[in-house]
């Protein structure tokens, strides 16, 4: 395998993968709309590389994609819209992107003989992550109510209301799409596995928990709650906390995420599966803004408590990565200390623009936060 | 429409950019910023139909466009000097790069070229028949023939039945043009500005023709809308006349300043008159510049009062840097 498509390439992931896919002599082709909410004013980055190839374009534009995928031998693709919230009420943009351009890619490649297919899917896939009860039993609990959560009682709690402990959450619970945006991604992963196993292309799609890491966007106020706290405390502000903050999720960091899609693009012979890709630990949401305005020389900002549940939010989930483990042998490296701070040296060098509130107050307005 | 412009953040590739997103076409500008500056596409970045691609024109990129311009090459002597390498394979290879790109995606192209392909010319003026004055070697060589070789291969893809038009660019000044250019008016207008002596090479008798860029624009715009796209080149530029010392005192008396004059040797390869025989143009595309030139240099020296007070004027990157 020589050349690799990787759509949605000039994004946060996309950028990082090209330099391990490059590293590793790979020719990287990258097919990319530049969109505006991720791409600061539609600006290729200037960290891309200039090896690259880049297809400037929509993966919804068949004529673009025919031609993004001449001569490539494996594609990763990442290109999505990305945002739990906005997509409660861009509904057609996400399916539109999401689902569509999805579509898109496979009818291409269903007249493209290529040797391997990645796709990025997404935690959100799960909706509530994994729980055991008093006796030890795995469950996977449905949405918390919304008499539970208007009376701000935020933990799953089982059938009989009795309490649960939150554990890592293998890829075989049944997934339980909790927003738009998890729906779309279900359906990219789902059409991805089937379009594969229909033409018997190695397909495989990486459940990827919370990415984190330098030249993450942010100034996106829909995508990584890393990238909103640090621009709330970059700008001297609170960082805004839904829930009570215990909210446990597992953050792994982009170049681990990088390195486990080129670890599935070379494993072809794992195919036709969802594998988790985190970091294999949980941490809190408070935790996360505390370390935060450690690493960024503001201990003195403490986290504002919204005490809100937002829609389409989980209480916890993190990974079981046990099968990226056994089938890719990945392994991830950078902890979420050293990762922090490496994230804080780079995010003290940014300018961000602040629209939390903004996108705070859209989501509090058409009521999907409670 | 959507449209490439390369160089597009170059001063008459910014200018353009700026009508193209006005005029409601979507704008991809692809520029490495080599001798172009961030700040002359700055008002066009919240634009949601203008997009900036910061690569050079040589690097790989495909889009799906209907137009592309490729105006991507460093443009003033001493720019160019700097450059000679970058400058002769960012015309030719680039523009080749970008027929390929405009044979695949069934769009057009139009080359800016540049009246430097006359050279020191013997006619007056230079008809697009004239076929130049030039040298192979010598220090404006790699723009003059760059310039020369790209027209080839654009000759070429039209022939292959690609939509192509190449504007032979004669003297253009405005807003955005670069301070450190070494040219006529930006030189003359800074040292107006400095209150430094105004040099002048030769006696000043040598003529140029400068053509406001919102007049050479327009002459772009009406290029890539004709129906006919031009098999050959076509001359776009300011046929009326001037003398340098007419130049330097027009300065002078707009800019009330107090600067001598300073007269030295010619340098090599300076060619002494050039002047455009637009009728061509005013037959095809019924085009002819209308800005005057005090409006124009009026336009210009404000331009020039505020970035030579901006201490963050960038100089241009070195060729080591760029490559």
């Amino acid at each position: 395998m020589r050349t690799v498509l990787v759509t949605g390439g000039a994004g946060f992931i996309g950028g990082h993968l090209a330099e391990e896919l490059l590293d590793r002599g790979y020719r990287v082709r990258i097919l990319d709309a530049l969109d505006r909410q991720v791409h600061d004013c539609g600006t290729i980055p200037d960290y891309l590389s200039d090896e690259v190839e880049l297809i400037a374009a929509d993966i919804r534009d068949e004529q673009a994609v025919a031609r993004a995928l001449r001569g490539v031998d494996g594609v990763i693709h990442l290109a999505a819209a990305v945002g739990v919230g906005q997509s409660m009420y861009q509904l057609k943009k996400y399916v539109d992107v999401n689902a569509l351009g999805t579509a898109v890619l496979l009818e291409a490649l269903s007249s493209h003989a290529i040797e391997r297919l990645v796709v990025a899917s997404s935690m959100s896939v799960y909706g509530e992550g994994a729980f055991t009860d008093r006796s030890g039993a795995l469950l996977h609990p449905p949405p918390r109510s919304r008499e539970q959560l208007a009376r701000h009682e935020w933990e799953p709690l089982d059938r009989n209301g009795g309490p649960l402990t939150p554990v890592p959450t293998p890829e075989d619970i049944v997934p339980q799409p909790s927003s738009p945006y998890a729906l779309t991604k279900y359906d990219q992963e789902l059409m991805c596995l089937m379009f594969g196993a229909a033409y018997s292309l190695p397909t495989v799609a990486l459940r990827l928990f919370n990415v984190y890491g330098p030249r993450q966007a942010l100034s996106n106020p829909y995508t990584g709650v890393m990238a909103i706290f640090a621009c709330r405390l970059l700008n001297g502000n609170a960082p805004l906390i839904y829930e009570d903050g215990a909210q446990l999720r597992d953050f792994v960091n982009v170049r681990d995420v990088a390195r486990a899609f080129r670890l599935a693009l070379e494993r072809t012979d794992v195919q036709n599966c969802a594998i988790n890709i985190g970091s294999g630990s949980a941490i809190s949401i408070e935790q996360v803004a505390q370390s935060l305005a450690g690493v960024l020389n503001r201990p003195d900002i403490s986290p504002q408590f919204e005490n809100k549940y937002r829609v389409g939010d989980v209480r916890h989930c993190f990974a079981d990565i046990s099968r990226a483990v056994a089938l890719l042998d990945y392994r991830p490296r950078v902890s979420f200390e050293a990762g922090v701070e490496e994230l804080g040296g780079w995010l003290s060098r940014q300018q961000a623009v602040d629209r939390a509130p903004l996108a705070a107050a859209e989501l509090s307005r058409r009521g999907l936060t409670l | 429409m959507k449209i490439l412009v390369a160089g597009g953040a170059g001063f008459v590739g910014s200018h353009l950019c700026n009508r193209l997103v006005h005029g409601g076409h979507t704008v991809y500008c692809l520029d490495n910023l080599m001798t172009g500056r961030r700040q002359n596409i700055a008002p066009l970045l919240s634009s949601p139909r203008f997009s900036f691609i910061s690569r050079s024109v040589l690097d790989p990129c495909w889009l799906p466009v209907d137009i592309i311009f490729n105006l991507a090459s460093p443009a003033s002597p001493p720019h160019y000097q700097a450059a000679p390498e970058m400058t002769l394979r960012t015309n030719v290879e680039g523009t080749l790069k970008l027929l390929q790109l405009a044979e695949d995606t069934g769009s057009r192209l139009i080359y800016a070229s540049s009246s430097e392909v006359y050279g020191d010319p013997s006619q007056h003026p230079q008809q697009e028949s004239y076929l130049g004055n030039v040298k192979t070697m010598g220090p404006r060589a790699c723009y003059d023939e760059g310039k020369r070789c790209a027209e080839t291969v654009c000759y070429l893809y039209g022939n292959r039945g690609v939509s192509v038009s190449v504007a032979r660019i004669f003297n253009t000044y405005g807003p955005r043009m670069r301070v450190d250019d070494g040219r006529a008016v930006s030189n003359l207008l800074t040292q107006a500005l400095r209150g430094e002596p105004l040099t002048i090479y030769g006696d000043g008798s040598h003529t140029r023709s400068f053509c406001y860029v919102d007049d050479l624009v327009e002459g772009l715009i009406r290029l890539m809308s004709t129906e006919t796209a031009a098999t050959g080149p076509l001359n776009l530029g300011n046929p009326e006349e001037i003398t340098v010392l007419h130049l330097a005192q027009t300065i002078l008396k707009l800019t009330g300043s107090r600067s001598t004059l300073d007269f030295r040797s010619l340098p090599d390869d300076d060619p002494v008159r050039r002047c455009p025989d637009i009728s061509l143009a005013k037959k095809i595309l019924r085009w002819s510049p209308t800005t005057r030139l005090e409006e124009g240099l009026i336009r210009t020296m404000h331009y020039f009062s505020r970035v030579i007070g901006d201490h963050n004027y960038p100089t241009v990157k070195s060729a080591a840097a760029v490559q």
